[in-house]
């Protein structure tokens, strides 16, 4: 089977490679270097990116996975899939990037903090999933199961994070709050948000090209699957 | 509405009788726990006060663990035999196995974790009585189980089975133990349970949510 | 006889209507639209070759399977997947013997007939545990019994509850000749009492003294004669 990778694609690749290299030599070059921190809290612009990604993510897989279960669309399985995937692989990059943050700016690898450890948690439901997915063997109640464990997923994951919100945080407060958080100068608020939307892009581009993974991997088991059934019959 | 009642009561007698001819659930999961307690006194320090202080904690891990092999045992024996069909063929609706399944689980918890509490008194020597407990472990043992059915009846679907239930089921859970905890602790410090209301609501929140999930999605996951 | 048999024709009601049955498997079609008819006093025979989808065409009467699609299945007059007490007209005997191997046999029975609500089930048990002779054994767990007396406690698991229709995926499997001979008495007696029987088995010609109809599954479709 000759797979074609429709040209649009390739669009928002290119944009996607093009933003993100914009927004490292504005990390790099353009943002001043934080008073308190030092060099190490420019890792600040891609962690705060990965981990707006790895919540969109949760919540399109948990959106997709509500259709899912009214429309009975597989495509919306492949979404659900995709973004489960995807957001898995930004979720750990965004822990493990705060972690190597947290180490100068609070001389702790690791604390115990609602958000971060929400967001582990996060990823240990997203890796959940992706278990779930692979040992399941029944196609036709497979999509179900996993969509109600994605949306389960998507409940717990607000519940974790008020339950433990009464732990004392460490972590700066970007939005509201102003005497706790970290004073942003303008530059370092345009690139967050360059950064961020460049990141959201990617995602874009990555969502398409996984979706259309789901959607080949699938159709090529359904014929591995009749070809199989045919072979019965003829022996 | 009673015809409901009777199903219901049908099929928690159901797994009673099994349990009493098999005794493959409740006692094995209360062996679990003892021997847990035992290993407990090699890693823990010899002294009162932090044994006192992460008393709940540990309590309601155990409870945690050892409840699992209550899940799973109790969903396999429908799996077997294709049990699940004949529920599927019979007149009645799959609301009532969900709850029955919950209510079985539900009793094997809170009767092993109200015996926790006073064996890990005597092992650690250390005062654990209140009455309140009898309500605080009801409603950390319903939440468990509520969801704990729902989870285990995906994964009794899976190749891996029991392996996978602690791997879904833990990182879902963790709301509800926490809540579950801070009040038990709180309770145990002999503080007054006014200054946790917000906790104990929590608590009673997500067992409202947990129980609603589980009646809503049970009927799709078992039907074909 | 042949004019007794003519006035009944035309007196007996349907138990069983299904229409433009449809189910998908990922992409295969198993069954296409499939139309059933199934009368009081009819003991059909389904044949059909291995994984054409006789056991899920019987799924799907017995309720355990919903279709992909459908115009009306009707047990009785009622619509089968709206209604949850329309289930209790049809008996299901399926491959896995629904028991739980831990109880015994006496306790199976009581907790179907919990079920199903039946009244006076004590007699019910007690009757037909004599006609397939397990009175004896009624004490001991299902896990300590032969093949062939599990499939005996499951057939009279299905009809502990005096269902209309009997649905029965290869029935005789691991049954011996007493078990058989039993069995085909059973069917007899239902088809005298106006009650239907729909069975599978990889030896249609054995049913040939008592089949009212056989019916062909071949490429999602039903074709049929009768006898």
């Amino acid at each position: 089977m000759r797979i074609t990778i429709p040209t649009k694609y390739f669009i928002f690749d290119i944009l996607a490679a093009i933003l993100i290299l914009i927004s490292f030599v504005l990390v790099m070059f353009f943002t001043p270097v934080e008073m308190t921190m030092g060099l190490v809290q420019k890792i600040f612009y891609f962690h705060v990116a990965h981990a707006w990604i790895g919540m969109l993510s949760f919540i399109v897989a948990a959106a997709a996975s509500v259709l899912f279960l009214i429309s009975n669309n597989s495509m919306n399985d492949f979404i659900a899939e995709s973004a489960v995937e995807i957001g898995l692989y930004f979720t750990i990059i965004a822990v493990v990037s705060g972690s190597i943050w947290a180490k100068p700016a609070w001389n702790t690898w690791w604390t115990w903090d609602p958000r971060l450890t929400t967001t582990t948690i996060m990823a240990f439901i997203y890796a959940g999933y992706q278990f779930l997915r692979q040992s399941l063997d029944n196609p036709e109640k497979k999509s179900r199961i996993l969509a109600l464990y994605c949306i389960i997923g998507c409940i717990s994951v607000p519940l974790t994070f008020f339950s433990i919100r009464g732990y004392r945080s460490i972590h700066p407060v970007l939005i509201g709050s102003e005497s706790q958080g970290m004073n942003m100068t303008e530059p370092m608020i345009a690139t967050m948000i360059i950064s961020i939307f460049s990141f959201t892009i990617l995602y874009l581009a990555l969502m398409h090209h996984r979706v259309l993974y789901a959607k080949i991997k699938e159709e090529t088991e359904a014929e591995k699957y009749e070809m199989e059934l045919e072979d019965e019959r003829n022996s | 509405m009673k015809k409901f009642l009777v199903t219901l009561i049908a099929l928690i007698r159901k797994d009673l009788t099994i349990e009493r001819h098999t005794r493959e659930i409740f006692l094995v999961m209360f062996f679990f726990a003892v021997s847990i307690l035992f290993i407990l006194n090699f890693v823990l320090d010899t002294e009162i006060k932090t044994r006192y202080n992460s008393a709940a904690g540990l309590i309601w891990i155990i409870s945690v663990i050892s409840g699992q092999l209550c899940l799973n045992q109790i969903m396999s024996l429908e799996k077997e035999n294709d049990m699940m069909q004949a529920f599927l063929a019979a007149p009645i609706p799959l609301t009532a196995v969900y709850i029955s399944k919950t209510i079985t689980c539900f009793l094997g918890m809170y009767g092993m974790t109200l015996f926790l509490f006073p064996l890990y008194s005597i092992f650690y020597n250390v005062s654990l009585y209140s009455a309140n407990l009898l309500w605080i472990a009801a409603l950390g043992c319903w939440g468990y189980a509520s969801m704990g059915v729902i989870i285990s009846a995906m994964t009794i679907q899976t190749r891996m089975r029991d392996i996978l239930m602690p791997v879904l089921f833990f990182p879902v859970i963790i709301p509800l133990i926490v809540t579950v905890v801070k009040v038990t602790q709180t309770s145990f410090l002999g503080e007054s349970l006014s200054s946790v209301t917000v906790w104990i609501s929590q608590l009673v929140v997500f067992n409202i949510i947990f129980t609603t999930i589980g009646i809503i999605s049970f009927d799709s996951l078992m039907k074909d | 006889m042949s004019n007794s048999n003519l006035l009944l024709d035309s007196l007996e009601q349907p138990i069983l209507t299904a229409k433009k049955i449809r189910k998908k498997f990922g992409r295969l079609q198993v069954l296409r639209s499939v139309n059933i008819q199934i009368r009081q006093g009819d003991c059909i025979v389904l044949t059909g070759e291995n994984g054409v989808g006789k056991s899920t065409l019987i799924r799907i009467l017995s309720g355990t399977m919903k279709p992909d699609d459908y115009e009306s299945i009707r047990i009785c007059g009622e619509e089968l997947f709206e209604l949850d007490l329309s289930k209790k007209k049809i008996g299901l005997v399926s491959h896995q013997s629904m028991l739980y191997s831990d109880l015994t046999a006496l306790e199976n029975l009581q907790f179907f007939t919990r079920l199903y609500g039946v009244q006076n089930s004590e007699e019910k048990i007690r009757n037909i545990l004599d006609r397939f002779g397990l009175s004896l054994r009624k004490n001991d767990p299902i896990r300590s019994y032969s093949r062939g007396m599990q499939q005996r406690i499951s057939i009279s698991r299905a009809l502990i509850h005096d269902p209309e229709l009997l649905l029965m995926d290869e029935p005789f499997t691991g049954l011996d000749e007493k078990g058989t001979r039993i069995l085909k008495e059973i069917i007899l007696e239902m088809k005298v009492l106006k009650k239907a029987v729909l069975l599978t088995t990889h030896d249609p010609n054995s049913m040939s003294e008592i089949a009212t109809k056989y019916l062909n599954l071949e490429k999602g479709m039903v074709t049929g004669d009768v006898v």
